[in-house]
């Protein structure tokens, strides 16, 4: 069961996010290698598009628009934002010195691992716990007697619960700091 | 509505902190040191929206006095180039060569230079900004002064020299210049001729050179020189006579056996220690199918004994 529980939950989850990090190594070592460093400075654009994409599962969930099903955008959400992560990372490189697009970064990345809880923890967390509560009426457990010894498993999953709280404001954080950041290019660059 | 004054908050928090502290929150990379003082006037080199236009540049930096003088007007005891060529070039793009932040193009910072931004009668005239620099060695005296003739404006290291700007006397003595290369295996060290035999000036690698095409080595007759060249000094004279397995008068006897009487020239029939392939040889020479070689033999004595 421990096992199980390790391969289902926590590998996906690392591994998406490492996978994440892996692939920006291995893309932004390319460019350098094919002198292609340039291309960076445009995969910032492609990546922004991409995620602005995947928000079509926000205006779908809050039916701003009507067509489709949710879950394929919950699905189109996942991936897009993980492709423009990717290209966004590979963007902000190792070179800048600026803070502002650091900034943006770091509310990227707490945006993305906080989806990846989402999506690969809290959903199988809470089917556990169901599952378990279900045995102990089974077994002839009291609902008081289900509800202390689960007490904490259910505490962490209320907590968990709240993973809205950090995923939400931190996509409104990065967005402002990436329009601030696109702002300036606009303002300084020579376009 | 909490929410939203909380965003507008944050968002005006930021926008105070890059008007406050640019060269922190907004600024690529360091500046270099004579534009320190501009870290937090971003919009002494940039226009809105424009990037960074030349007027901005030249209002400070006049292209007569760059390399000349500081733009405070002291005059440069140390200048980066031979000659100031600012006021030179083809078109005043200073960001085609500059960039000044230390940042993404942080290499690109006050190096790149290209031959092909200076007018034309600058960029055919190397002397106007090299002649201090013409090397004072041989070489240089002898081909003169048309630096293009082996230089190119894009790579300064020659790939190919034209040996026909030589003066003709060196120009016949390849070691004059190429002694220090010269190899030392025992080919090359005992031979007196002209390397011109077997090299070429254009490529010194592969040499026309072919033993092959005289003779083959193998096991029994390897390419120790001496053994049939005795006078390294030619290589064009040659005997087999120096070794005990061929001595003349065994060596009349077989061919005269077979009918062969012009056999001073070994090699004409024999290129390899193989006796079929030598009689094979013979037959086309009968036939006129093949042709003697123009190699001189060595010299051997009729009466020459085991």
């Amino acid at each position: 069961m421990e096992l199980l529980i390790f391969s289902k939950r926590i590998i996906p989850f690392i591994g998406s996010i490492l996978l994440l990090f892996l692939a920006t190594i291995a893309l932004d070592y390319s460019l350098h290698l094919l002198n292609l460093v340039w291309v960076g400075r445009y995969l910032g654009i492609v990546g922004t598009v991409l995620i602005l994409f995947s928000f079509l599962y926000s205006l779908r969930k809050r039916r701003v628009i009507r067509f489709g099903s949710p879950k394929i955008f919950l699905r189109l959400h996942e991936y897009l934002t993980w492709i423009g992560s990717l290209m966004i990372l590979v963007h902000a490189g190792i070179h800048g010195n600026a803070v502002l697009p650091w900034m943006a970064v770091v509310a990227m990345l707490i945006v993305v691992i906080s989806g990846h809880l989402g999506r690969y923890i809290l959903s199988q967390v809470r089917q556990d716990l169901k599952v378990a509560e279900r045995e102990m009426f089974k077994q002839g457990f009291s609902a008081e007697e289900i509800d202390r010894k689960l007490f904490f498993d259910a505490l962490i999953v209320k907590t968990m619960e709240n993973w809205r709280a950090v995923h939400l404001p931190f996509v409104a954080l990065f967005a402002t700091l990436a329009i601030l950041h696109i702002i300036i290019i606009i303002l300084f660059w020579n376009w | 509505m909490k929410t939203f004054f909380v965003h507008l908050l944050g968002i005006i928090l930021l926008i105070g902190l890059i008007i406050k502290y640019p060269d922190i929150m907004i600024n690529p990379g360091d500046l270099s040191i004579g534009h320190q003082d501009l870290k937090t006037k971003c919009f002494s080199c940039h226009t809105p929206f424009k990037g960074i236009r030349i007027e901005k540049c030249l209002a400070c930096h006049e292209l007569k006095k760059i390399g000349v003088t500081t733009v405070e007007g002291k005059p440069i005891t140390t200048p980066n180039t031979v000659k100031p060529f600012h006021d030179v070039l083809l078109k005043i793009d200073c960001m085609t060569c500059h960039t000044d932040h230390r940042g993404v193009e942080a290499k690109r910072n006050f190096i790149y230079f290209s031959h092909n931004l200076l007018m034309m009668d600058v960029k055919s005239n190397c002397y106007s900004c090299h002649k201090y620099k013409l090397p004072d060695d041989f070489i240089h005296k002898q081909v003169g002064n048309d630096c293009s003739s082996c230089h190119s404006t894009t790579r300064w290291q020659i790939e190919r020299f034209d040996h026909s700007l030589l003066k003709t006397i060196v120009g016949a003595r390849c070691s004059f210049c190429h002694k220090k290369s010269k190899p030392g295996d025992v080919l090359h060290q005992g031979i007196r001729m002209d390397c011109r035999e077997c090299h070429t000036t254009t490529y010194w690698k592969p040499s026309t050179f072919e033993h092959d095409r005289y003779f083959r080595f193998d096991r029994r007759h390897p390419p120790r020189c001496e053994s049939c060249h005795q006078n390294l000094a030619d290589f064009k004279r040659y005997t087999c006579y120096s070794c005990h397995e061929h001595s003349y008068r065994k060596i009349a006897a077989e061919h005269r056996e077979e009918g062969i009487w012009n056999f001073k020239n070994c090699i004409d029939c024999h290129r390899n220690g193989q006796e079929a392939e030598g009689k094979r040889n013979w037959k086309k020479i009968k036939r006129g199918r093949s042709n003697f070689m123009n190699l001189e033999y060595g010299d051997h004595k009729e009466d020459e004994n085991d």
